[in-house]
């Protein structure tokens, strides 16, 4: 078991990378830092830290749990007050297409991957992009592209099912490449 | 069956989570030789992947993002909060089940 000691020394040690682990999965800092917290708490529970693996490992596995809990909790929540809006087929994509299922705007060329993939306005814009999408479409859009999270395991974890979860990332996917065009392409 | 682009771009967007159903491929593919939108749009996702992923290694890189102070004290507070109740329930262990 893990003395008291030690944990404190994990936070000092590793209490930022943990944060920004976070971070980069919950876009919210206020989120980040109560997963690390409940991480530092469970990692002074239970059988501990048995040296198989480094400490900062060892909590990052810890922390990969916790996150997956959070989005858990926070996607019950916005769930459950609309049900019945993600079991169309593909609902509330009227904004991007025509009654005759043609573009109402046709998806412009971007450049090259390689060169924008560099740039920091490119990458700022995107960022700023995800903060608009609404909460739930941007956590589960995380879970899936940062955390890799396969669609199997997101269904099992936000209790969903998969075609749900499709047309979930698919709204996310079509919320991020309009406001790209809009805020980025339309500024360049 | 011929997609319009409304349903190319739903299957499109499946496409990057699930291996799709053969007939859904070859409709997929027919519609992107026709079609210049959603050619864009499918290199759109993928382009959107790989930004997705490097700004999620970004911020998990950037050093200059650290705890608040106050995070910090708060978290060594819960710490201390909960090994101070371990100790306790340890020295009292009767006590801690009628709690």
């Amino acid at each position: 078991m893990a003395s008291p000691e030690n944990s404190h020394d994990w936070l000092t040690e590793h209490g930022d990378y943990l944060y920004r682990y976070a971070l980069a999965r919950l876009r919210d800092p206020h989120l980040a830092e109560d997963v690390v917290q409940e991480t530092m708490l469970a990692a002074m529970q239970g059988s501990g830290y048995a040296g198989k693996s480094s400490p900062r490992t060892w909590l990052t596995g810890i922390l990969k749990h916790k996150i997956i809990d959070q989005f858990r909790r926070q996607s019950r929540e916005v769930l459950l007050e609309t049900p019945e809006e993600v079991a169309d087929e593909a609902p509330g994509m009227d904004e991007f297409f025509h009654d005759d299922g043609h573009w109402s705007e046709p998806p412009q060329a971007w450049g090259e991957p390689a060169s924008l993939l560099q740039q920091d306005q490119f990458l700022q814009t995107l960022q700023d992009c995800m903060d608009r999408l609404p909460k739930k479409l941007a956590r589960i859009f995380l879970l899936r592209e940062v955390e890799e999270t396969d669609n199997e395991e997101i269904c099992k974890e936000l209790d969903i099912s998969p075609s749900n979860a499709w047309v979930m990332l698919y709204r996310a996917r079509m919320g991020l490449r309009k406001c790209l065009e809009m805020n980025w392409l339309g500024a360049r | 069956m011929m997609l319009n682009c409304k349903q190319a771009s739903h299957l499109l967007s499946q496409s990057m989570e699930r291996k799709l159903p053969l007939w859904q491929r070859l409709s997929l593919r027919l519609h992107l030789m026709l079609c210049d939108a959603c050619t864009q749009f499918s290199r759109q996702l993928h382009l959107l992947r790989a930004a997705i992923g490097r700004l999620g290694r970004r911020l998990e890189n950037d050093e200059t993002l650290k705890l608040s102070d106050e995070a910090r004290r708060r978290i060594t507070a819960a710490m201390a909060s909960r090994s101070a109740s371990d100790a306790e329930a340890r020295r009292n262990p009767d006590q801690n089940l009628t709690d």
